[in-house]
């Protein structure tokens, strides 16, 4: 059964430190709950937080650091074993890549004495079905984990006749992996990009968009031409370039001249950048209001960007018409849709970003990109209204809608409102405040209170802490915290894994988890009227480019501040 | 900044495979291919005169499957002249013009003071011709628009599509010529004024 007895582990021939700690921590998941290498005090930033078992440290770049499950039964639910596992299913990809954590599942060390195979390969199982629980649909992105679960299914296939006492963990295990490896029947292009936006798919509900995703996305010249490419969302620089330069027929001769295509980002503010060929998944990074440009190398400096989307002229937008707690609701709807799709790894592998070949945060940043787009929405909407009555209307409307979105237990929409009417171009309207009515005043300063990130977001905190599930946090506070974890604390030293920040990291994922762990039901009704409200707040369009914002605010109060 | 309400936007329509790309890229760029890349959406901008200055004229290539109907509102909404073109070598692809055609109307109304262009292409490949240019042209007697066959691939009557096309348009002067002077085939085309189908 060489699932489990597989005596490997041998990386050059020895044992590395760090594998060999992680494996003794790893084997406290026994049901015995026995803690080897004294175990339970691992402080962050403690005085000896690393200890190792015993084996002279080795290269701690020879990241061969091993899972190995316990000898010993499954663990049982709500134990801190089971949250080890947990911590290490998540957080794993800080230190060995997914498909060597999988490998290490078949190759247990070789010293580990004879005899007791059945409680090894019940903990083998138990790690894996952990891991697929996790994981699941993100696992048809990762082609060589795939690989090695297909493997290691087989093994235990071969075996099942052998362990009867294992039924129920193998029926367990058949249903993940088909959830695994069943594509979803024709997947359909996903129109990404506003442009796109406009047609009747943003009515539709969110799903999550997968590396493997393919997407529509334009890509203008220097003339403002555009072709409209069809591509994975993972595609490389590289990849978007051959299909512009196939579909543009762009000659060999051109490209050999030296005059080959890049690829550029160009905000509406005309910052522009140009991408690497080998930089991937490039779409979902993009500012709101940001283009891909294809040009050649001398023609870089002469591009200038779109015209700004949104006409500069007032005129009556959904905002005015609709009642504030209508568009608070569709706020909360929809971001609670696009906080759904983001994976729970998605959050570790945020954090380390260009770190390593990094997989798909696709939906991570859809939602940071909506986020800034709701803090834009809110001054382009105030600054496109002209009437300083009809203004200071509006202003007190959108404090209603963040007070609805607070109710609503959906921080992201009130936070991102709150930051959105902080911004310098709204804020200096000294006119339009002064006309808002006091009660209204005192709330907005109350919302300030709760958005002021003194004493690390206290006040926020404090207040997110007593909400019940369902909620939506403040995304991008999360990811602040997840990266002072990484960055605050090492994850390998001398070969040994820091265990504690790997259980710090993932009990911020599980708080994700437990925000989420309860559906969010909001009564709305489909009549026409409710439909337009919700086109109008998913797709909302706004002026990205501060300068503008500021010019706009200094025509509407030249002489406030 | 190019300006976008001066532009003078173009749509082209048909099936799949019609040619549709290939007159665009033909016209804008020159050159043919022989490969099949389906379309979703792409347009290209080129400098006109219009009314004795200089504007854009916006060229769309729309996609031949029907995956996308708001995006077909959207771009008939937007454009100013259409070509439906279908190819002469398929029944089919000049029957699945109506709904476009249709649609036009709808949306645009006043159908008689649209240019229009109802364009038979491929016209190199008579031996599988099965679409013949007099049906062609009662069907834009039909639609009261006007008619053409072309080639993307020898280049035959391409730039005289985009050019008829714009002379069709009543309410401005477009022309190619950016220098404002009108070729004698402009001229006379303007003689005849009135007259729907023009060979
Ligand atoms: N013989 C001949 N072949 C042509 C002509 N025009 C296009 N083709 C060929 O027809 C095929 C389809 O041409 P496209 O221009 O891509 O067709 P399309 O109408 O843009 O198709 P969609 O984008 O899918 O709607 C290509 O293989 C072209 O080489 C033509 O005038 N004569
Ligand atoms: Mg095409």
């Amino acid at each position: 059964a060489p699932w489990v007895l597989c005596p490997a582990l041998e990386r050059q021939g020895m044992l590395c430190p760090g594998s060999a700690l992680l494996r003794d921590r790893v084997n406290a998941l026994g049901a015995t709950g026995e803690w080897l290498g004294g175990c339970s005090a691992w402080p962050l930033r403690g005085s000896a937080p690393w200890k190792g078992s015993g084996v002279p440290p080795q290269d701690p770049r020879g990241t061969g650091a091993v899972l190995v499950p316990g000898e010993g039964a499954v663990p049982h639910a709500g134990t801190r074993p089971l949250s080890l596992l947990d911590d290490i299913v998540l957080t794993h990809s800080l230190f060995l890549p997914t498909e060597r954590f999988l490998q290490q599942l078949h190759h247990p060390p070789a010293r580990w004495e004879e005899g007791s195979g059945l409680r090894r390969k019940r903990a083998v199982l138990a790690v894996l079905l952990h891991f697929l629980d996790t994981y699941k649909g993100l696992l048809q992105e990762e082609e060589s984990a795939g690989k090695v679960i297909k493997e290691l299914y087989l093994l235990i296939m071969k075996d099942t006749s052998l362990y009867h006492e294992l039924e129920d963990e193998i029926i367990k295990l058949h249903q993940l992996v088909e959830t695994v490896e069943l594509k979803p029947p024709n997947k359909q292009v996903k129109p990404l990009f506003r442009h796109f936006r406009r047609i009747d798919s943003c009515l539709q509900t969110r799903v999550a968009f997968r590396g493997s995703d393919e997407i529509f996305c334009r890509v203008y010249m220097p003339d403002h031409s555009y072709v409209t490419i069809r591509s994975r969302l993972s595609a490389s620089v590289q990849d978007i370039l051959a299909s512009v330069t196939e579909k543009l027929q762009y000659s060999e001769e051109q490209s050999a001249r030296g005059d080959a295509l890049i690829l550029v980002t160009m905000a509406s503010s005309g910052e522009k950048a140009v991408l690497q060929p080998s930089e991937e998944c490039v779409f979902t990074t993009l500012g709101i209001n940001s283009h891909l440009f294809a040009c050649t190398r001398d023609t870089f400096d002469s591009l200038v960007p779109l015209p700004e989307e949104i006409q500069v002229v007032p005129g009556d937008t959904e905002i005015h018409r609709a009642e504030p707690e209508d568009v608070a609701n569709h706020l909360t709807a929809f971001h609670w849709e696009l906080f759904r799709c983001i994976h729970e790894v998605e959050f570790v592998d945020y954090v380390f970003h260009g770190e390593r070949g990094r997989r798909e945060t696709a939906n991570l940043e859809l939602l940071l990109q909506r986020c800034s787009e709701v803090q834009h929405w809110v001054g382009t909407e105030l600054l496109l209204c002209e009437a300083l009555g009809k203004r200071a209307h509006l202003l007190k409307k959108l404090i209603k809608i963040a007070a609805i979105c607070k109710q609503n237990q959906d921080m992201l929409s009130f936070y991102a409102i709150v930051i959105g009417l902080n911004n310098a171009a709204i804020s200096r309207l000294r006119l339009t405040w002064e006309k808002l009515p006091g009660k209204f005043k005192n709330l907005f300063r109350k919302f300030e209170n709760l958005t002021d990130p003194c004493r690390n977001h206290k006040t926020y905190r404090e207040v997110l802490a007593k909400m019940k599930p369902p909620l939506i946090p403040f995304v991008p506070l999360i990811l602040k915290d997840l990266t002072f974890l990484h960055e605050g604390s090492k994850t390998l030293l001398d070969g040994l894994v820091n265990v504690e920040k790997l259980h710090c990291i993932a009990e911020k994922v599980r708080a994700v988890r437990k925000y989420r762990s309860r559906p969010l039901c909001l009564e709305l009704e489909a009549s026409p009227a409710q439909l337009q409200t919700k086109a109008y707040v998913r797709q909302l369009r706004v002026i990205d480019n501060q300068n503008l914002l500021f010019e706009l605010s200094y025509k509407l109060e030249p002489g406030s501040q | 900044m190019p300006e976008q309400s001066n532009d003078y936007r173009v749509v082209v329509f048909g099936a799949g495979g019609v040619g549709k790309s290939s007159l665009v890229l033909r016209f804008v760029k020159g050159t043919f291919r022989e490969s099949y890349i389906p379309t979703i959406e792409d347009t290209y901008r080129q400098v006109i005169s219009c009314d004795k200055s200089i504007c854009t004229l916006q060229i769309t290539d729309t996609t031949g499957s029907h995956q996308f109907p708001a995006m077909q509102r959207l771009s008939i909404s937007k454009g100013h002249a259409f070509i439906l073109v279908y190819s002469i070598t398929s029944r089919q692809s000049l029957e699945e013009l109506k709904p476009i055609y249709e649609q036009i109307c709808q949306i645009k109304g006043d159908i008689e003071s649209i240019p229009i262009m109802l364009v038979g292409n491929k016209n190199d490949e008579n031996q599988n011709r099965e679409v013949e240019s007099s049906e062609g042209e009662a069907m834009a007697k039909k639609w009261k628009c006007a008619f053409m066959e072309t080639s993307a691939k020898t280049n035959h009557n391409v730039k005289e599509l985009f050019q008829e096309l714009l002379n069709l348009e009543k309410r401005r002067t477009v022309s190619l010529q950016i220098d404002g002077k009108k070729s004698k085939q402009q001229k006379r085309k303007e003689k005849l004024k009135g007259k729907c189908v023009v060979m």
